[in-house]
């Protein structure tokens, strides 16, 4: 099962500074999405913007249809209740840079910790968090804590707690800037496994090759603004605009 | 949720567990105020009982006096109980007010005397121990009928309070047996030396104008002030001060017991607690016109004329501090000597 | 002086002789001052396989030889200075008067640190909320009950018992307790809440440090994973909080142990309170009383310090990679130690070759 994402004006600002200026974005349910851009873009706040951990201040986020944090309330948009926002997270997967486990649960607390908290009977969850785990190759860490574990590892659990209320869509934040080279490959073998799996995966990475390989859709911000999009092949290997080129000669570089 | 509800429940285990380290030792809840009523049979009272020494165990026959009880306020008729104040904590002023050698029993001769009292009005003694503060409290707001607790009659207490005087008011030094100094009746014999007192009492007041007067002829007092008896107690053996002044029998009960320890007192002296003019007198204390110090002061009269007055002086060896008669707000303190 | 001169200056210019003045070319240090070069004939490829000496501390040694013999002397006038009066100490340790004491210093002190820290976790979630109402009161409940003395609160409890036949006291944002007054039950009642009052205000202070201390990161996982907030708060914020909470609310409850000397003013006698008014009736045996309060604050202290060590060991799981040995394990580890580390030289004196990793740094090499 996955959904479309529709963005619409996606407007933000942080006291004076405008982050997003008017960002509009559709993504097909089941592709892969690379957002590209320089630090300071507006690509992480974008990314948020989809579960709505960050408001926006004007425009919209849909999924399949269905607006996320907001509602139509006669002819405004009106932020949802708490509550409401938090069931509909259960739709949207979020994988941190710095991974954010619990450190005081245990990795398959972690994964189960979601189902549970949503209801999910308690043996289903477990049979499931362990099939997770197994998927993301860490079967047999289950019961450890995750700071005994590998930057790595600790992502791939991360990717496992994500997926365990089975998402439409994942949205992975720097997934591997947080890691050491070596630690890299790993965690992007998972992340490509998941793509053709039918969910809508949204990445912002620096890895121009995983985004060559794997995406679909390629998305280029600088200053709030898209300034570029298509595939990996158009944006990537005959960037139009200057700046875009100026961004892939320094990352490839 | 095998993995999920036990680790919650470990949780909250472990919360506990901070919480209850501290009462596990205990058992149960705790009633450590010293409220006591008499368990005396009916027409006598026990005064002096659980007294460490300080007084002799007498039984005194005592009968309610119908005329007496009659001029009571209704409302304490109604009570059937006579709540009696007394200001020992934490540290009680034996043998005045303390508490007994069962480590129980508020005893004393102050506490006493209420449950004398109490027995002529035919009601019940409740004997409510607080701080000394707290006991003026407790006399404003009505929670405490009367206070029997070595109150001197001063002018202006009697801005909020009524008397019914019972006893002598004198004061006295106390020393180390190995000091030699003496007061006799001179405030001249101060000179140079630190002395102990309790704050916001009579005897500091007129500790505090000897020291002017030495002041003012060039000499020296240092008056000090401790939170309580033991500190007093603590500072004489050490060193620390020359001498305490204080009440009278407490300090003749402290010379008694410290014959036994490394470092017996003596008394160097005493004085009259109301200064050189006038008599001092301890008096119940009441609510200004409450109604009540009229009957209180029936009643001490008439436990002095029946004899029962002495017995209860004499089991606390207080003879010297005898009354004739018990007065109604009698002269006090004057005013001008705060 | 000379000598500091010459190491400083050896060590500027590389040790060169010339620049040493003649007179003071034997001062010893000049040999091992760092830019010194190697005296020649000396293999250091040999030098190499031998252990390094580490550096020795001789000061240290010293100083702590100094204190042992002061506290030796401390301790020892415990025994020979008749003041204690021990057989005094001991009749009144167990007296039922002062278990008596004891067991209402346990009972409020108990009561008091559970509804302390309930309150204190709820008006720190005030405190923190984004309620600028329920923030600013209980902002200002911190305010007025970290600024009155507990003694002022209990005295003011107190009179307000007497002033009104019943009383209601709330816990802010809480129920209303009624409490009637003049019972036994009361004083305590009277006690309890004013300690816990004063106490609640640096409790919500701990609680609040302990869930700022929570990184940002634990929030933001928690609501994008749809976590319901009362559970986000519960399992996954808290616990992490009390990490940082335990130490610091155990230290609170120390400090309220000792506070609860105060119920005096509400006319109960805790322990402390009980050995005041023991030392009046006894004037003579005030010192071995104050010996005794002293002893059971110790044992008290002590019973909660290693509830504590085994509470925080309890929460540093998933912090520390290792859980820090129990304080039974270490001894034995180290009786182990000792053992393995005795052999261990023993073995090394007769072969050079074989050296375990156990070896004493005083062994023999």
């Amino acid at each position: 099962m996955s959904a479309a994402i529709e963005i619409h004006n996606a407007t933000k600002s942080y006291g004076g500074r405008t982050v997003l200026k008017g960002v509009d974005l559709t993504l097909a349910a089941g592709t892969v999405t690379v957002i590209l851009g320089p630090s300071g873009s507006g690509k992480s706040t974008l990314l948020r913007a989809i579960n709505h951990l960050e408001k926006l201040d004007e425009g919209y986020v849909a999924l399949g249809g269905e607006l996320i944090g907001v509602t139509v309330r006669g002819d405004r948009l009106k932020e949802r209740r708490e509550r409401d926002i938090l069931r509909q997270r259960s739709r949207i997967g979020f994988v941190f840079q710095n991974f954010n486990l619990f450190p005081h649960l245990t990795v398959l607390e972690n994964v189960v910790e979601a189902p549970v908290a949503q209801g999910v009977r308690a043996a289903d969850a477990r049979s499931r968090a362990l099939a997770l785990l197994t998927r993301v190759g860490l079967a047999d860490k289950a019961s450890a804590y995750p700071r005994q574990l590998s930057g790595g590892q600790q992502q791939r659990v991360a990717i496992a707690r994500a997926l365990a209320l089975d998402p439409d869509v994942l949205l992975f934040d720097e997934p591997t800037s947080a890691l050491d080279p070596e630690l890299v490959g790993e965690v992007l073998q998972v992340i490509r496994t998941l793509a053709g799996s039918g969910k809508t995966l949204v990445v912002v990475t620096h890895e121009i090759g995983f985004a060559r390989e794997v995406a679909d859709h390629v998305v280029f911000l600088d200053e709030g603004v898209l300034l570029e999009q298509g595939p990996p092949a158009e944006v990537l290997a005959a960037p139009r605009h200057p700046r875009t080129r100026d961004f892939l000669d320094k990352v490839l570089a | 949720m095998p993995h999920s509800t036990p680790t919650r429940l470990r949780t909250l285990g472990a919360l506990a567990a901070a919480a209850l380290l501290v009462s596990s030792l205990a058992a149960c809840a705790s009633d450590a105020s010293a409220t006591g009523a008499d368990a005396a049979p009916d027409g006598t009272v026990t005064v002096g009982a659980h007294s460490n020494g300080a007084a002799t165990e007498t039984s005194i026959e005592v009968s309610t006096v119908e005329s007496i009880r009659d001029t009571l306020p209704k409302e304490v008729l109604d009570s059937g109980k006579l709540v009696i104040g007394v200001g020992a904590l934490p540290a009680g002023f034996p043998p005045l007010a303390f508490t007994g050698d069962d480590n129980e029993t508020l005893t004393g001769a102050e506490p006493d005397l209420g449950r004398l009292v109490a027995a002529v009005f035919g009601l019940e003694p409740v004997v409510q121990n607080s701080t000394w503060d707290n006991l003026f409290v407790g006399i404003d707001t009505g929670a405490t009928n009367v206070g029997f607790s070595n109150i001197t009659d001063t002018e202006k207490r009697k801005e909020k309070y009524d008397f019914a005087s019972y006893r002598g008011d004198n004061l006295a030094f106390q020393v180390l047996a190995s000091n030699d100094w003496d007061f006799d009746g001179d405030y001249e014999n101060l000179d140079g030396l630190t002395v102990a007192v309790s704050s916001g009492t009579n005897q500091e007041k007129i500790l505090l104008e000897w020291k002017t007067k030495l002041e003012a002829e060039g000499k020296t007092l240092e008056v000090v002030y401790f939170p309580d008896a033991n500190s007093t107690t603590l500072a004489l053996n050490s060193g620390k001060i020359d001498a305490s002044f204080g009440p009278n029998p407490s300090i003749a009960y402290q010379n008694t017991t410290s014959q036994s320890g490394a470092n017996p007192t003596r008394t160097a002296g005493t004085f009259s607690g109301a200064g050189e003019t006038l008599d001092g007198l301890i008096a119940a204390t009441v609510k200004k016109d409450s109604g009540l110090a009229q009957p209180v002061a029936d009643a001490i009269n008439h436990l002095i004329e029946n004899g029962q007055y002495d017995q209860w002086l004499a089991a606390y060896n207080l003879e010297n501090e005898a009354v004739e008669t018990s007065l109604v707000n009698p002269p006090g303190l004057p005013l001008d000597n705060n | 002086m000379s000598g500091l001169s010459t190491r400083v200056r050896a060590a500027s210019d590389g040790g060169r002789a010339s620049a040493t003045p003649p007179g003071e070319r034997g001062a010893p240090d000049d040999a091992t001052a760092p830019g010194t070069p190697l005296p020649p004939g000396i293999d250091l490829k040999r030098l190499a396989e031998r252990p390094v000496v580490p550096l020795r501390h001789p000061v240290r040694w010293v100083i702590t030889a100094v204190v042992l013999v002061l506290l030796l002397n401390v301790v020892q006038t415990l025994f020979t200075n008749p003041a204690w009066e021990w057989s005094k100490v001991g009749t009144w340790l167990f007296a039922p008067a002062i278990l008596k004491g004891l067991q209402l210093t346990l009972v409020a002190t108990a009561i008091s640190a559970v509804v302390s820290f309930l309150g204190g976790i709820v008006v720190a979630l005030g405190r923190i909320s984004g309620n600028p109402v329920l923030s600013t009161l209980s902002w200002l409940y911190i305010w007025l009950f970290r600024s009155v003395p507990l003694i002022l609160v209990l005295i003011f409890l107190f009179n307000l018992g007497n002033l009104y036949p019943t009383i209601g006291i709330g816990v802010p944002f809480g129920p209303q307790l009624e409490v009637p007054t003049f019972t036994l039950l009361s004083s305590l009642a009277l006690g309890v809440i004013g300690l816990s009052l004063s106490e609640i205000a640096y409790s919500a202070e701990v609680v609040r440090s302990g869930i700022l201390a929570v990184d940002q990161g634990q929030h933001e996982a928690a609501k994008a994973l749809g976590i319901p907030s009362r559970r986000q708060f519960t399992r996954i914020v808290l616990p992490q909080a009390l990490r940082s909470i335990v130490p610091a609310y155990v230290n609170q409850i120390i400090g309220l142990l000792k506070a609860s000397s105060l119920l005096f003013y509400v006319s109960l006698l805790d322990l402390f309170g009980v050995v005041q008014n023991l030392g009046s009736t006894y004037p003579t045996d005030i010192i071995p009383l104050l010996v005794v309060a002293t002893i059971w604050y110790l044992v008290l202290t002590s019973a909660i310090s290693v509830v504590q060590y085994y509470i925080e060991r309890f929460y540093a799981r998933g912090s520390v990679r290792v859980l820090p040995a129990t304080p039974w394990q270490r001894v034995r580890g180290g009786l182990g130690g000792l053992v393995r580390s005795a052999r261990s030289s023993q073995s090394s004196q007769s072969s050079q070759s074989a050296r375990s990793s156990h070896s004493s740094p005083g062994g023999v090499r």
